[in-house]
């Protein structure tokens, strides 16, 4: 053990050798080559408290090093042992040790190493303050240990400059949070600085020199020659500096043949400045060092003149330091502006220093790296790529017309369905609403202009004198035999297949199914997608057939061919009665082909009755919504809600695929809802009213105006008569059925209805409904009159007067209340519109009525 | 139909996946419980709601340290994010 | 990284984040990372009087573990896209 320094272990004091022995082996894990050491301690007297040096590092221990044996120490070792304290520096040390082999540095070397016992964690790096100075101080050990036996010198001036810092904690460490830099600029302190930073460690740590001491010191300092000051220093700096120095003279004769020249650049070399190295700082500068290294040993003694300065012990007006010879001036000075610039620029930068540790941020970067490497950022990234690409899409198509797919923001789901208050009338849906509308009011003008005058005057006649006769009184229902529908009809299969019945789906059931298809659709859109190029022919084949089992698979999903009694609600109608069935509708459309989509929409109108937006319709509004209850309120907004989705996500792809439909498929669908469904029920439901508007507007579109349709150029010739007589059946029979109804189906009717009882009808601008709400209202009885206004386009001319006295009472009160001088302006117009639309379809006007 | 409806869930989050686009209830560390349309989940249990409705149940103590009768917080958010660690269970709403 | 891509599409958007200690923070999502660590710039907070030591700060960063909350505009979510990029998802990890 102490052989390695070729030290004889029996030293005086060292009384119990055997325990020294044990204690060594346990130290020897902490991983220094610290055998001498012990004996250190054993002659200073620690023996007896053995247990202490196992488990304690503390400074207990250096001070009773001190109290021990120094006498004897200083009779083994020669004077000035006082300087070694609790507070040495190991890692200069260590540096040091591997290469001296002689005698006379051995008790430098034990006491060195025993006092970095007391610290174990300064042994790693002296730097590391705290465990992210660790981290981020790596660099510069390396530095340290590259360097350092390269230029064994510079070894000496370390130790003293580390040991000032451990010394000097505070002062040093609060550099190290990012002034470091500062001092680093500084060219005022001496060059010379690092002199009596070395010759100030030793006195520092313990406090013990005397005054007189340090003036001595000082003196020394103040040689001028630094060839001669190692050996006048040789008493005053420590003895493990000493003992390197020799060692230096013996393992680098050639070296030591120039000490001058080379002397102050290798105090440089490590570029320790504490709390540059702690802040990150010295990886920059050791880089900064290699790019100048002639700088480096020019400006070596401002770093450790940063450190001097943090002494308290140390005198700053000192005079007359050892100057070493250094390059020319003028290249001095112009390196020493570049090295300026650079280290201000670094010093801006240092602020940002020691946030993190250099592995947090190798780590960081590694999981970064890891993660955004991916082959597909369409399937990682999917949500922000297609996000940012309709985005721009939707900016550059800015005003050209909602595109009712998937590509929707669902913009107006912002409101709470929780909260009590909000429109009661929800809001989506209007925009299907105005198309189909505005489809009505085309007819509705179209007709006017065709219109008969005498026909104008007879219906003139029914609202201004009141007049009887068959409008009273609707006509018998029409039967209309089934046979009569058409052969093509594509759901009569339907029909057929009765008998099976079944439970309902579950709600999870539902729910399973549901996801199954959007997997399903997820995968046809991705292969849609990926479409070979046109030019391969064979794969475009291939892909084809997988698409067409793709959809064939969606079709069964879709459970439309199920018999159509086979459960209540049918499975279909359960697909698509929670929104999110809803949703996936116009996209399914895209992908089904239209006898497959007509099959659908045919089933869907049989079914109609059990959509939950039917069946479980959002109750007529009250005149005082603050009669309801709480719950009452939610119930009707989540009604009013599903209402509202349903128009949006449901009856534009109803709508499209109706407009697809030849009159013939038309009139047979409008069969199949008389004879399935009770229409009036159907009709006071806004999907109702939306369904049977759209089916009536394109019939009387197709009768009307046979222009061609570029999409489906088989509908350009002229009507089929047969189709024709069909249709004018089934509509006759639906309108007969419906007349006795068509005034409840107004949302006002029933509100006032419902307020004061049944001929509480004729109430003027007094209404209490609230301005916002009555305009909602008449948004809403827009919605009716557009359907009866589709109603009296269709109508044949008694059919037309039989329309007009059914509504007789609503034309007269709606017209009465837009010029009632209580009502707004603003809603009197949209009264006097809804109106319009109605009598414009008949050749009357609401002007015309007195 | 059963058995379609049970072969394809395998894990927990699979139930998940069927309330997307679906209100759902979702209880929280903190006596919170939110409920909202669920619009997106990971396997962290962090999700993305809609109209949201956030419960908060408190039982307020008097001062001489009896508690009073819990009472609730409401509060509406139109879109939410709630982080995944605050997340005890997560259920479809029932109706 | 199917919440991060959802947070990317916020960014320049105002949200509010609310942590597990109570403060919500107001401001302009800046950055986000895979962790969901959070940048704002431009912030204030819900309550300034329980929260004083926060009137100075402008801008801020917060760990992702901090947070209970995140609130948003519901127009800058396509819950759509976002509900199939769950699914993706899903499926993706089932494979």
């Amino acid at each position: 053990m102490s052989g390695f320094f070729g030290f004889d272990t029996s030293l005086p004091g060292r009384g119990a050798a055997g325990q020294g022995q044990g204690r060594n082996q346990q130290q020897n894990t902490s991983g220094f080559p610290a055998s001498a050491a012990d004996d250190a301690f054993a002659l200073g007297g620690a023996g007896e408290e053995e247990d202490l040096a196992v488990y304690t590092w503390g400074e207990g221990m250096g001070g009773g090093l001190m109290e021990g044996g120094d006498e004897m120490n200083d009779e083994t070792f020669g004077d000035d042992l006082g300087a070694v304290s609790n507070n040495f520096q190991f890692s200069a040390q260590t540096a040091a040790q591997p290469s001296k082999g002689y005698g006379h540095g051995q008790t430098t070397g034990k006491i060195a190493s025993t006092q970095s016992r007391y610290k174990p964690k300064a042994a790693y790096d002296p730097f590391a303050f705290s465990e992210d100075d660790f981290y981020s101080s790596r660099p510069s050990k390396k530095t340290t240990t590259t360097k350092a036996p390269a230029r064994p010198k510079p070894n000496t001036a370390h130790s003293g400059s580390v040991e000032t810092s451990w010394n000097n904690k505070p002062a040093v460490s609060s550099p190290a949070w990012g002034t470091a830099p500062s001092s680093m600029t500084k060219p005022t302190p001496p060059p010379s600085a690092s002199f009596p930073s070395q010759s100030q460690a030793p006195p520092a740590p313990g406090h013990i020199k005397s005054l007189e001491e340090i003036e001595a010191e000082m003196a020394q300092m103040a040689i001028p020659s630094t060839s001669s000051a190692p050996p006048t220093q040789q008493k005053v700096f420590s003895l493990e500096e000493i003992e390197k120095q020799m060692m230096e003279q013996n393992v680098e004769p050639a070296r030591q043949a120039t000490p001058q020249q080379p002397l102050p650049p290798r105090e440089a070399t490590p570029t320790q400045v504490p709390g540059l190295a702690a802040s990150g700082y010295s990886s920059q500068q050791a880089l900064l060092d290699s790019m100048f290294p002639e700088l480096g040993k020019a400006a070596q003694p401002l770093p450790q003149g940063g450190s001097g300065q943090g002494t308290p012990s140390f005198a700053p007006d000192q005079a007359g330091p050892p100057q070493p010879p250094r390059p020319s001036p003028e290249e001095l000075a112009r390196m020493e502006e570049l090295h300026k610039r650079i280290t201000a620029k670094i010093e801006s930068m240092a602020k940002y220093n020691n946030l993190m540790g250099s592995s947090d941020k190798d780590f960081i970067t590694r999981i970064q790296l890891s993660q955004l490497a991916t082959a597909d950022p369409y399937t990682s990234d999917f949500y922000a790529q297609v996000f940012s690409a309709l985005k721009r899409s939707r900016m550059m198509a800015e005003g050209q017309g909602e595109n009712p797919t998937v590509v929707q923001l669902s913009a107006g789901l912002g409101l709470g369905v929780g909260g009590p208050v909000g429109n009661r009338f929800g809001k989506m849906g209007q925009n299907t609403m105005t198309k189909l509308s505005t489809q009505v009011k085309k007819l509705v003008e179209n007709r006017a202009q065709h219109q008969k005058v005498a026909n104008t005057a007879a219906l003139q006649g029914a609202l201004g004198r009141v007049t009887r006769g068959n409008a009273a009184a609707p006509r018998p229902v029409l039967a209309i035999p089934t046979s009569n529908k058409p052969e093509n009809r594509p759901a009569s299969h339907l029909n057929e297949q009765t008998g099976i019945h079944r439970a309902a789906l579950t709600k999870k059931q539902i729910m399973f199914a549901l996801e199954e298809l959007y997997d399903a659709i997820l995968e046809l859109e991705q292969m849609r997608r990926d479409a070979p190029p046109p030019t391969a022919m064979e794969e475009i084949e291939v892909w084809h057939s997988r698409c067409q089992s793709k959809v064939d698979n969606i079709w069964r999903r879709l459970m439309v061919m199920e018999p159509l009694d086979i459960s209540n609600p049918h499975p279909f109608i359960s697909l698509i009665n929670p929104v999110k069935g809803q949703k996936l509708f116009p996209r399914l459309l895209r992908h089904l082909p239209q006898n497959q989509t007509i099959t659908l929409l045919s089933l869907l109108i049989a079914t109609y009755t059990q959509l939950d937006v039917v069946a479980r319709a959002p109750p007529p509004p009250v005149a005082d919504s603050s009669l309801l209850t709480r719950a009452d309120r939610l119930d009707r907004a989540k009604r009013e809600v599903e209402t509202d989705n349903f128009l949006q996500f449901v009856i534009p792809g109803v709508d499209m695929i109706i407009n697809r439909c030849g009159l013939g498929l038309v009139a047979g669908v409008l069969a199949i809802s008389a004879q399935r469904s009770e229409v009036w029920r159907v009709a006071s439901t806004r999907p109702g009213v939306a369904l049977y508007t759209a089916l009536l507007s394109k019939a009387q579109s197709v009768i009307r105006a046979p222009v061609p349709d570029p999409m489906n150029p088989q509908q350009n010739q002229q009507v089929d008569p047969a189709e024709l007589d069909q249709w004018s059946k089934t509509f006759t029979y639906f309108l007969h059925v419906l007349l006795p109804h068509l005034p409840d189906l107004f949302p006002s009717s029933l509100a006032q209805k419902a307020a004061f009882g049944p001929g509480a009808y004729l109430l003027g601008g007094d209404n209490p409904l609230a301005e916002r709400e009555g305009l909602e209202m008449e948004k809403r009885e827009a919605e009716v009159w557009g359907f009866v206004a589709v109603l009296a386009v269709n109508a044949q001319e008694e059919d037309q007067t039989a329309l007009v006295g059914a509504l007789r009472e609503k034309i007269l009160h709606t017209v009465q209340a837009a010029r009632h001088p209580s009502t707004s302006k603003e809603r009197a117009e949209m009264k006097l519109r809804n109106v319009n639309m109605f009598l414009n379809g008949l050749g009357l006007d609401a002007s015309m009525i007195e | 139909m059963d058995d379609a409806a049970n072969s394809g869930i395998s894990e927990p989050l699979d139930l998940v996946k069927l309330s997307l686009g679906e209100r759902v209830f979702i209880k929280l560390r903190g006596d919170r419980t939110v409920t909202g349309v669920l619009h997106a989940y990971d396997a962290h249990m962090n999700v993305v709601l809609s109209q949201v409705e956030e419960t908060i149940h408190l039982v307020d103590v008097t001062e001489d340290g009896n508690p009073l009768p819990p009472r609730v917080e409401r509060r509406n958010v139109e879109m939410l994010f709630v982080r995944g660690d605050g997340v005890i269970l997560i259920s479809p709403t029932q109706q | 990284m199917l919440i991060f891509s959802f947070f990317k599409t916020l960014t320049d958007q105002v949200i509010t984040v609310e942590l597990k200690n109570d403060l919500s923070i107001t401001g302009t999502l800046k950055s986000v990372d895979q962790f969901l660590n959070i940048r704002l710039d431009g912030i204030s907070v819900e309550d300034p009087e329980r929260h004083p030591h926060m009137l100075a700060v402008k801008n801020c960063f917060i760990r992702g573990s901090v947070v209970r909350y995140v609130r948003m505009a519901a127009k800058s979510v396509d819950t759509t896209l976002l509900e199939d990029a769950t699914r993706r998802e899903a499926k993706e990890a089932k494979k």
